[in-house]
């Protein structure tokens, strides 16, 4: 228990990045933990008391599980300086062919789910290579492989949508609520996961080699002997991987996938990302961030439901909220590269340079 | 695009790889290449249907409508950055218009007139929060198209505006027929766009200007003195201006104005002007291009229907175009691979 607080404490505090960079992960933290109090009470207010309900409890975790759960993934790839726009079509592919060798071979659920899982594997892999070995910008290359994975898709499930109908504890283990609070599973499986990431990329070896291989594209990384290509090639795989894992745990939620789940997934995720705090150039953001980010996305989208707002408002908020979220995440970076930080940060930065 | 700004193109080319007469000639000639080997192919596979008027027609419209679209995101790419949000910019002005028009009498010049100006704004709103808040044009791009989404949705309403009973001179000489032939308006006006800007990016200052912006993060042009905040910010209305302009003809074209024009325009933009041959990482790139790139997809489109093919194949094919042409752009510049 003390060992836990020491690593909450250490969290908590001013953690210098491997670029040297002070990232002040508590403070972007505390920010996010305080919006969320504040939209909270702003939407119980605008709601007549309504927001701050078991059932909204319920369904905001429903809605933060699956997406907070492909934007971790996400996070990592982007703290490793690339992109996936792809994650949309992935997040589908794993629960579709699950569940079509479920419904047409009556194959067990647990190696189903296993050869749904592997085939987004493989899919963020091919999406590893390709970066790495052509060297075109990920954007381009995933936005590809998006649209083939989408064609793929179409022609592998002409009736559009596959259901999960084979009774199985492992469909009540993955998804519904959880029996003490009114929480979704979802939710669960995403504090676990985010857990299990944050405790990689700040204690491990192989989290240090992401960090570094986002940062100044990789370069110092290399020269000190970072395999920065397989470390690359690994986050397109968690990335992938983690995206399919969200689409099954929606499957088991829903009972049924349909190929427009998720559709806007890909751009959500980053968005929720960059909440998050995580920087676009790379080298820096954390995913504990990342999973305070996805859930103040899922309460903006029930709180304007419950405060009668037209729907389509939904979309402007998230773009507003994107906007300051990324000019907050510049100042503070463009601040440390003018050489104006504060002296406490400069001194961390002297340590880090330092200490590498 | 990530790292877009840091990516240094020059000096990156090794004389060793292939002669540079067939490098020129690739990356001038290569996209009209590979569109007349499409051409030919579908009109062999459809039986000689597909080269008739009445294919070209629909073929055409597609082109015209995403092809404006292009040209403007080829001269944001070259000066380094990315517009995610054109596909907004391409409906959200023509919603503004045909509403104006339909629901408060507003006289159709001024109509047109304000979403111009509407679509210019989104621009320069672009423009200024990439430039001065140093945030990648990627995520303000992002923004604005998650905001105009929710607008286009609010204006349009459940029953989207209607200006088929409107007639005016200004909305035949946007969206009705070329000086009576069978000819639509919309592709004429991309010809004319295309031949001015291609005049403009190779001839003009502003055009030298804009492709030193993209190199280096444009600092290099900065160091001699070339204004890169302003060029970005004029590409940006530029491109924003561009869609905008695209989406009213198609509207003056159809007469109907509905949210969901142009639905996917931002990405299949991106894909055109790569086709075309423009450079990921900035600095280089054409708009005539950009207008193959467009027809290729638009060819791609209606080709598939005409042989019958699975329409669903069509974004996959889309999707290895994209790849492939990336590839080939990236071998052409010469780029170490992996850096």
């Amino acid at each position: 228990m003390q060992g836990l607080l020491i690593i909450v404490l250490a969290e908590l505090r001013r953690i210098p990045g491997p670029n040297g960079c002070p990232v002040n992960h508590g403070r972007t933290l505390a920010g996010l933990v305080a919006a969320i109090i504040g939209v909270a009470l702003v939407f119980n207010f605008l709601s007549s008391g309504k927001f701050i309900a078991e059932s909204t409890a319920l369904s905001v975790t429903n809605l933060a599980g699956p997406l907070g759960i492909i934007a971790l993934g996400v996070t990592v790839l982007m703290i490793a300086g690339e992109f996936d726009l792809s994650v949309a079509a992935t997040f589908v592919t794993a629960p579709v062919v699950a569940g079509l060798v479920m419904e047409d071979y009556g194959i067990d659920p647990v190696p189903a789910l296993l050869l749904g899982l592997s085939c987004a594997l493989i899919l963020g892999f091919i999406n590893g290579v390709l970066v790495v070995a052509t060297g075109i910008p990920s954007f381009i290359v995933t936005l590809a492989t998006l649209f083939v994975i989408q064609m793929f898709l179409r022609i592998l499930l002409p009736q559009f949508s596959v259901e999960w109908n084979s009774e199985s504890g492992l469909k009540d283990f993955l998804g519904g609520k959880l029996d003490i609070i009114p929480v979704a599973k979802s939710f669960a499986w995403l504090i676990l996961l985010g857990l299990l990431l944050w405790f990689l990329m700040n204690h491990s070896r192989v989290g240090n080699w992401v960090y570094a291989t986002g940062s100044r594209r990789g370069r110092p990384a290399r020269a000190m002997g970072v395999p920065t290509r397989a470390t690359k090639i690994g986050c397109f795989a968690l990335c992938a991987l983690l995206a399919g894992l969200a689409g099954i745990v929606q499957f088991a939620d829903y009972g049924l996938i349909s190929l427009t789940s998720g559709s806007d997934d890909n751009l959500m995720a980053i968005v929720a990302t960059v909440i998050g705090g995580t920087s676009l150039f790379g080298g820096r953001g954390t995913v504990l961030g990342t999973l305070l980010g996805a859930t103040l996305l899922s309460m903006f989208n029930i709180g304007l439901i419950l405060s009668g707002v037209q729907g389509n408002w939904y979309f402007s908020l998230v773009g507003l909220l994107l906007l300051i979220a990324a000019i907050v995440n510049s100042r503070s970076q463009t601040r440390w590269r003018r050489g104006t930080a504060t002296p406490d940060e400069e001194r961390q930065t002297m340590v880090t340079a330092g200490s590498t | 695009m990530m790292g877009i700004q840091e990516r240094a193109t020059f000096g990156a080319i090794s004389p060793s790889k292939g002669s540079d007469t067939a490098r020129r000639f690739l990356r001038g000639s290569g996209p009209l290449l590979g569109l007349v080997i499409l051409l030919g192919l579908f009109q062999t596979a459809s039986g000689g249907v597909f080269l008739s008027p009445a294919m070209m027609g629909a073929t055409t419209a597609f082109i015209s409508g995403l092809g404006v679209v292009a040209i403007g995101v080829t001269m944001l790419m070259i000066c380094g950055e990315f517009d995610l949000s054109v596909s907004q910019s391409f409906v959200f002005p023509a919603i503004t218009m045909g509403a104006l028009i339909t629901r408060t009498d507003t006289p159709v010049y001024l109509a047109f007139m304000i979403a111009m100006g509407v679509a210019i704004l989104i621009g320069l709103i672009n423009g200024l929060v990439t430039v001065y808040f140093k945030v990648d044009s990627f995520i303000v791009t992002l923004a604005m198209l998650l905001i105009l989404t929710s607008l286009t949705l609010t204006v349009a309403t459940t029953n989207p505006p209607n200006i088929l009973d409107v007639s005016s001179p200004l909305l035949d000489a946007l969206g009705g027929t070329f000086l009576g032939t069978s000819i639509k308006a919309p592709f004429i006006w991309l010809l004319l766009i295309g031949a001015i800007m291609t005049l403009i990016l190779t001839g003009s200052r502003f055009g030298s200007w804009t492709r030193a912006s993209g190199v280096r993060g444009g600092q290099s042009a900065l160091a001699m003195g070339v204004p890169v905040k302003s060029v970005k910010i004029v590409n940006f209305c530029l491109c924003s201006g561009l869609s905008g302009f695209s989406g009213i003809a198609l509207v003056a074209d159809i007469g109907l104005a509905r949210p969901d024009f142009g639905q996917n325009f931002n990405l299949l933009a991106i894909v055109a002007a790569v086709i075309g041959g423009v450079s990921l990482f900035g600095g280089r790139g054409s708009v005539p291009g950009a207008v193959v790139g467009a027809c290729v997809l638009g060819v791609l489109s209606t080709g598939l229907i005409v042989t019958g093919v699975d329409q669903q194949f069509y974004i996959g094919i889309v999707g290895l175009v994209l790849l492939i042409a990336a590839y080939i752009n990236i071998r052409l510049e010469g780029r170490e691979t992996g850096e």
